[in-house]
């Protein structure tokens, strides 16, 4: 199996943490950055299999606007992205709406915070081996 | 703002809705007299009055229709004189109708206050007394003409037998009075109608305030929500990287503690999960319903908890009258609610015993009943079961549940319309129903 390459961009070190360990726990091949600026930066740099990513950080929903910048360049078009999200269930409308045109993008999945790390390893399985052909 | 939501607006076209009745008993009315009655009334200039009187009704239709087509001025100071000109020319017409019909010696002077009311309810107070004080000079005016023979006075032979326009006693005390009568009505009216509307603005602006707060309590939850759920997800995720990386390297002890750590992590978020879920329910009291298949929905609940049902050797039986399909409401919150009272059934029942599932259509509602062969609840507990946080006294105190799914559930078929009950012997079994509208 090859060893797929994940980016984790959270503002949360705690959680870039265990993800790291957990995902490298299953084999993969884990960078993270704490803020969309130098994920981006990464991102161009690695060019990774899929992108973790977190919605709220420093400011609101800046890892959806990520989402969405790296989607609409045609050369990202099918790169597996996992969103984790704190508030899909929650009141925010504009929230909820922000998500709605952002899982119609192709490849993207939606994880709700907190998860096991069983239905994380699961999300990330599915998103990189249902997309990248070998 | 639409012209339509105007108050104004709503007066106009009421206003025109009664005209078109009025025209109609004027026709009925004079009908009867004359015909009926055998009342001497002036039954051609009657039904030509109201003839003018049904083209004028048109013509006002076609003014408020063309005040609200154009989009190039405001429609409020057209409307209002489109309403006072409706006003005038209905105590016009009335005056006319008395003329023809007896003059002041007719009962039917008495519509004058009706319209005097109706007045005060449209019109700012100010328009209302000079529209009431126009009526009354028109009224006086005819009194005054036929008294002096400039008009010539239509007697209600068969009705009235004295002629009562010529008694100046008669005309004084009927002036007198029904003059302080149409201001005291007028005054009362207005008095009213700026009460209630100090009360509609007062309550128009509770509204907004309670939005804007509601608002910030919506964005408070999701705050809220935020945080706790990332704490809980670096605890979790460290609690399961833990968890990986220590096994066989500790002792038991450690590791029930560990153990412990990670499955009241997982209650604690399973509840925090609920306890937002319920919040969310509670605060929204709506749904994005569409029609689905309650069948299929069904089937794929008693599936997916076909591994909980297997690990205790419980068989769970399905039972779905062929009329029981298409519901309407909203698809994932009535799985929730069937995978909720189907998992407490299976988590309660007996090793080895049954659950069985009905769902068939009673009138126009699905009917579903889940009965399990668990402990049961108390007599004295069956009305608090769908409390929040309530918890069966007969049954052991494990660390896994949460004591709101009950209370989720009564809140998923209360906002469908529908009703969730219990009937329970304890020792013996449980029956959950709930109905959902079709």
């Amino acid at each position: 199996m090859k060893n797929y390459s994940i980016l984790i961009i959270d503002d949360d070190k705690d959680l870039l943490k265990s993800l790291k360990a957990i995902l490298e726990g299953d084999n993969y091949k884990v960078s993270t950055a704490h803020d969309a600026k130098t994920g981006l930066n990464m991102f161009n740099e690695h060019k990774p299999d899929l992108l973790l990513l977190d919605v709220m950080m420093d400011s609101d929903l800046e890892g959806q606007r990520l989402a969405h910048s790296l989607k609409s360049d045609p050369e990202n078009r099918d790169l597996p992205i996992l969103i984790i999200t704190g508030m899909t269930d929650t009141l925010g409308v504009n929230i909820r709406d922000a998500f709605e045109d952002i899982e119609q993008l192709p490849n993207v999945h939606m994880l709700d915070k907190p998860f096991e790390s069983d239905e994380l390893l699961t999300s990330v399985r599915q998103l990189t081996e249902g997309s990248v052909i070998e | 703002m639409d012209p339509k939501n105007n108050r104004i607006y709503r007066f106009a076209f009421w206003l025109i809705q009664l005209r078109w009745l009025g025209v109609l008993c004027i026709i009925l009315v004079t009908f009867i007299s004359s015909r009926l009655l055998e009342i001497s009334v002036r039954e051609i200039s009657l039904y030509i009055l109201s003839a003018c009187f049904l083209f004028l009704n048109i013509l006002f239709y076609f003014w408020l229709r063309r005040i609200l087509q154009r989009r190039d001025h405001d429609p409020a100071p057209w409307l209002r004189i489109l309403t006072n000109t409706q006003i005038f020319a209905d105590f016009l017409a009335l005056t006319v109708m008395l003329h023809f019909s007896g003059g002041v010696e007719n009962p039917f002077i008495i519509y004058y206050i009706f319209h005097m009311i109706m007045a005060s309810i449209v019109l700012v107070p100010r328009e209302s007394f000079i529209q009431v004080t126009l009526a009354l000079l028109m009224i006086g005016i005819l009194s005054l003409f036929e008294y002096s023979g400039i008009l010539p006075h239509y007697a209600l032979e068969g009705f009235v037998s004295h002629n009562l326009y010529q008694s100046e006693k008669y005309l004084m005390a009927t002036g007198i009075i029904f003059m302080s009568t149409s201001y005291m009505v007028v005054y009362i009216t207005t008095t009213i109608v700026k009460q209630s509307r100090r009360h509609e603005e007062a309550y128009t602006k509770a509204n907004k305030e309670l939005q804007i707060k509601d608002e910030i309590k919506n964005e408070y939850v999701l705050r809220i929500t935020h945080d706790i759920k990332g704490h809980l997800a670096v605890i979790q995720g460290s609690l399961n990287v833990l968890h990986k990386k220590s096994k066989g390297s500790f002792n038991q002890e450690f590791m029930e503690f560990l153990e412990t750590a990670s499955q009241r992590t997982s209650v604690l978020i399973r509840f925090v999960k609920n306890l937002l879920y319920l919040t969310k329910l509670k605060l929204s009291n709506e749904f994005v319903t569409a029609s689905f298949s309650v069948r299929e929905s069904l089937k794929k609940v008693v599936a997916s908890l076909e591994p909980e049902a297997r690990e205790k050797s419980i068989k769970v039986s399905l039972e779905i009258d062929e009329t029981v399909n298409q519901i309407t409401g909203f698809k994932i919150s009535i799985e929730e609610l069937i995978a909720n009272l189907l998992g407490n059934a299976i988590k309660y029942s007996e090793q080895k015993s049954q659950v069985e599932v009905r769902a068939k259509q009673v009138r126009d509602q699905v009917l579903v009943e889940i009965l399990d062969k668990g402990p049961g609840i108390p007599s004295g507990e069956i009305k608090l079961v769908f409390e929040e946080f309530y918890r069966g006294s007969n049954i052991q105190r494990d660390s896994e549940g949460t004591g709101l799914g009950l209370a989720i559930a009564n809140k998923i078929v209360k906002t469908h319309g529908g009703r969730l009950w219990v009937e329970s012997v304890e020792g013996e079994g449980s029956k959950f129903c709930f109905t959902l509208p079709l």
